[in-house]
């Protein structure tokens, strides 16, 4: 399934549970989906680097296994721009759901 | 680290700037890496697991190009506002060159000057904004650069008739030149402000996506209030002079806001037609 568009709600909210590095995104994002979204894991990394230019989150190093790890943690704007991105993926996942449930 | 991996990082990081090069691929490194050991971990021989770490990453032509997105906007966005306040800047070279030198020389540097740096940022507005080289964009461009061929040589192709040659007998009745050069400075340097405030306001409402909501209020007075500086200039004064030179700057800006709002017209209709282009707004 192409995950296209949902990409920025997706990362928002995993960030949104606790701070993470790109791997550890990606990883979340197959296990929780069940590997249902396919996508190409490197590109996380522009679309990190994009929301934390829009101020989305922000980054902070941190020392894993004795090496330095670029870490994520979502910031004030950042939170109500996933309420934003959640009513807008609602209000659209609820009209095609009443679309589909249109007797033909 | 493997030959493979090493062409795969210069691909996907080549072009990004400075230090969030260095930072995209000490990410994607500790990616692969963190992929290696969890399919080792899981059973997989070592060329495999490589192997399908590299291929989880996916295309590095596409992580390059998404990267170099995401990084060059913000310079863009800056070189175009430094644009948008450094171009009117150049005005009060033209009253300098009014003055010490005649409107040859003006037709010769200046104004083409002017609308190549005009030009230079509306194409830095579209290279922001558009990556998918959609029609629309590419019909903006061309009537962009046509607009800028056809200010640089109406003044060439129509000798006696164009604007300066107006100015010219103004400017040589020796009784009031001094006056007049002196109305001609502060006509300039008034008009300068006023177009400085236009293009400032502008820039920063053609980029307002880059732009909190304070700075999109104040780029709105910005625009206003260098329109009513104009207004102003034009409405106080009766010197000949001065009026040629107000209304020649508020027709040149009317011609500039329409073509330019046509311009984000377009691209704004391609945006939402594109629908799930990278670039749509939110």
């Amino acid at each position: 399934m192409n995950y296209k568009g949902s990409l920025t709600l997706l990362i928002l909210h995993l960030l949104s549970q606790e701070p993470g590095h790109g791997y550890k995104i990606a990883k979340r994002i197959r296990l929780l989906s069940d590997g249902a979204l396919d996508f190409k894991e490197g590109s996380v990394y522009p679309a990190l680097h994009k929301l934390e230019k829009e101020g989305l989150i922000a980054a902070f190093t941190e020392v894993e296994n004795g090496r330095e790890r670029r870490y994520y943690r979502l910031t004030d704007a950042g939170k109500k721009q996933l309420g934003e991105e959640r009513r807008a993926w609602q209000t659209f996942t609820q009209a095609v759901t009443a679309v589909l449930g249109e007797p033909a | 680290m493997n030959s493979e991996l090493e062409t795969w990082l210069e691909a996907a990081t080549r072009g990004v700037p400075g230090e969030a090069r260095a930072s995209a691929r000490a990410e994607l490194l500790a990616h692969y890496e963190d992929a290696v050991a969890d399919y080792t971990a899981a059973g997989c021989d070592e060329a495999a697991a490589h192997r399908q770490a590299l291929a989880d990453l996916g295309a590095a032509a596409a992580v390059g190009r998404a990267l170099r997105q995401t990084h060059h906007a913000e310079r863009y966005y800056k070189l175009a506002l430094a644009l948008g306040i450094g171009l009117p800047l150049c005005l009060p070279l033209f009253a300098v060159t009014f003055i010490w030198a005649d409107g040859a020389i003006l037709v010769c540097w200046l104004l083409p000057l002017l609308v190549t740096l005009s030009a230079f940022r509306v194409l830095l507005g579209q290279q922001l904004e558009m990556e998918t080289g959609l029609r629309p964009y590419r019909l903006a461009r061309a009537s962009w650069i046509l607009l800028g061929a056809v200010i640089i040589l109406t003044p060439f192709l129509l000798p006696g008739h164009n604007v300066f040659s107006l100015l010219a007998p103004v400017a040589a009745d020796g009784q009031n030149l001094i006056r007049l050069m002196l109305l001609a400075l502060l006509a300039m340097a008034l008009g300068g402000v006023g177009v400085s405030l236009i293009w400032l306001g502008d820039t920063l409402l053609t980029y307002r996506r880059y732009c909190s909501r304070v700075e999109q209020i104040v780029a709105g007075l910005l625009l206003g209030s260098g329109f009513i500086l104009l207004s102003g200039l034009v409405a106080a004064t009766q010197v000949e002079l001065a009026l040629i030179v107000g209304l020649i700057t508020i027709l040149s800006i009317i011609t500039f806001t329409t073509l330019h709002g046509l311009m984000l017209w377009l691209i704004f209709r391609a945006w939402y037609r594109k629908g799930d282009s990278p670039a749509a707004p939110a």
